[in-house]
């Protein structure tokens, strides 16, 4: 029975040694949003490295401090982070993401499907 | 791409890498709702645009000559409703408004969606008895639709006698200096006011100018101890090393660019991690101590408490 926690930027869930996680409608993250979020996700992860499915979908706008944050500071405790890009604009997000995530691999993929099978895959 | 509002997508891209192209980096490109290609290179000429302006920043105050040091008042004055009752050139000149336009315009029509809410929100609550005053950041709309933010004083002056209530706002902006006569004039004038001891006179310190291959070495070099945090700082020599440049460069560097030398910085980094860690995990103590770098618990205790003031184990009482 998987516990589904909300938090105001986002929703998250642990499934088969996985993290879920995706970004709400329409949200714009700042620094302080990140922050809450990254601690909530720690909250979720107790001290363990997960492989991260990230939903970016929702995403409008990320704040230049929030962006610095979530690539270093925020960026704890993952092991792997995969990233679904369906539209150009995810697809720029997870270009940019990737170029500025240095302590985590990032795998990008064009839709959910393909992305749960890698993970699946590559246990 | 053929809809009339797709065509004002693109050609609000097209002015704002015009203004980027003649060195001005003060707008951003409004974004909207969607997710398509456009967007997609909204995005990137406004995180571009961001990314030029702080360097730019940088430079400014490190004195490079010919850069971008002149600073630019924008300063609208308002009647008790939030209406413009007058403005300097530079708000005209910045905003494209021909000279006199904005006058008796409402302030929020000038404001971007988010910022008006905010503004009327402002309007409604404040007290209207008394001065008061408050730094706001807002979004302006130039002329052709793409966005000016930048940090607003605002001060209210209440009705006093024959005076009635206004609204004073003022905020600042970085833009390229220009060569002109005027520039040339005022670099004279001063030259003569510091001679006579009425200005004062620059100090020779250091003429130390970090360009922009420097600055890059040197955030690698900051990334490197980042990633290393569990292992003994590297030399100073091999750090300089890893950077292209010889010890008292990088020294200087790293303290300039950072604020801290690289051992303060590796040991700053080092406690934030730790206090991340003891805060939201379930890890020992030690076995942390020892993730971040430190050989001796009693040693990582000693400067955790110096650095936060705090032992890490009433941290850690704490956050059960």
């Amino acid at each position: 029975m998987k516990r589904i926690v909300e938090t105001e930027l986002a929703t998250m869930w642990l499934e088969n040694d996985i993290l879920f996680f995706v970004w709400k409608e329409q949200v714009a993250i700042d620094l302080s949003g990140a922050k809450k979020t990254v601690a909530r996700r720690m909250l979720l992860q107790q001290g363990k490295p997960y492989r991260i499915l990230c939903n970016i979908n929702g995403v409008r706008h990320i704040e230049k401090e929030a962006w610095h944050y979530l690539s270093g500071e925020g960026a704890e405790l993952v092991q792997e982070l995969v990233l679904i890009a369906a539209t150009p604009l995810e697809r720029v997000f997870s270009k940019y993401i990737s170029t500025r995530m240095r302590s985590a691999p990032i795998k990008v993929f064009p839709d959910m499907e393909t992305a749960r099978k890698y993970l699946l895959h590559s246990r | 791409m053929d809809s009339p509002e797709n065509k004002k997508r693109l050609e609000d891209i097209y002015n704002q890498l015009v203004h980027i192209a003649n060195g001005n980096f003060s707008y951003q490109i409004e974004r909207t709702d969607k997710n398509d290609a456009l967007e997609a290179l909204t995005f990137l000429v406004n995180s571009t645009t961001e990314e030029l302006r702080d360097a730019f920043l940088y430079q400014g105050f490190i004195k490079m000559p010919n850069s971008y040091e002149m600073v630019v008042q924008l300063y609208f004055e308002l009647d008790g409703k939030g209406q413009i009752i007058k403005t300097n050139p530079t708000v005209d000149t910045l905003l494209h408004f021909k000279e006199g336009t904005l006058n008796g315009l409402p302030l929020s029509q000038l404001l971007e969606k988010s910022s008006q809410k905010g503004w009327k929100k402002l309007l409604k609550a404040s007290p209207k008895d008394r001065i008061w005053e408050l730094t706001l950041q807002l979004s302006l709309s130039e002329q052709s639709g793409l966005l000016l933010s930048s940090l607003f004083h605002i001060i209210y002056f209440p009705e006093y006698g024959n005076q009635l209530a206004t609204f004073m706002m003022t905020s600042f902006d970085l833009v390229k200096k220009e060569e002109t006569d005027q520039g040339f004039l005022q670099k004279k004038l001063k030259q003569q006011l510091q001679a006579h001891g009425l200005l004062p006179k620059p100090q020779k310190t250091d003429t130390h100018i970090l360009r922009a291959v420097d600055l890059e070495n040197l955030r690698k070099a900051k990334q490197h101890i980042m990633d290393n945090l569990d292992m003994p700082l590297p030399s100073i020599k091999e750090l300089a090393h890893f950077c292209n440049t010889n010890e008292y460069k990088f020294k200087k560097g790293f303290k300039e660019l950072f604020g801290m030398t690289a051992f303060q910085y590796q040991k700053h980094e080092r406690l934030r991690k730790a206090h991340m860690l003891i805060e939201h995990s379930n890890k020992t103590i030690l076995a942390i101590a020892r993730t971040v770098g430190f050989k001796k618990g009693n040693h990582f205790a000693r400067e955790f408490k110096k650095r936060y003031g705090y032992s890490p184990s009433v941290l850690r009482r704490l956050s059960k």
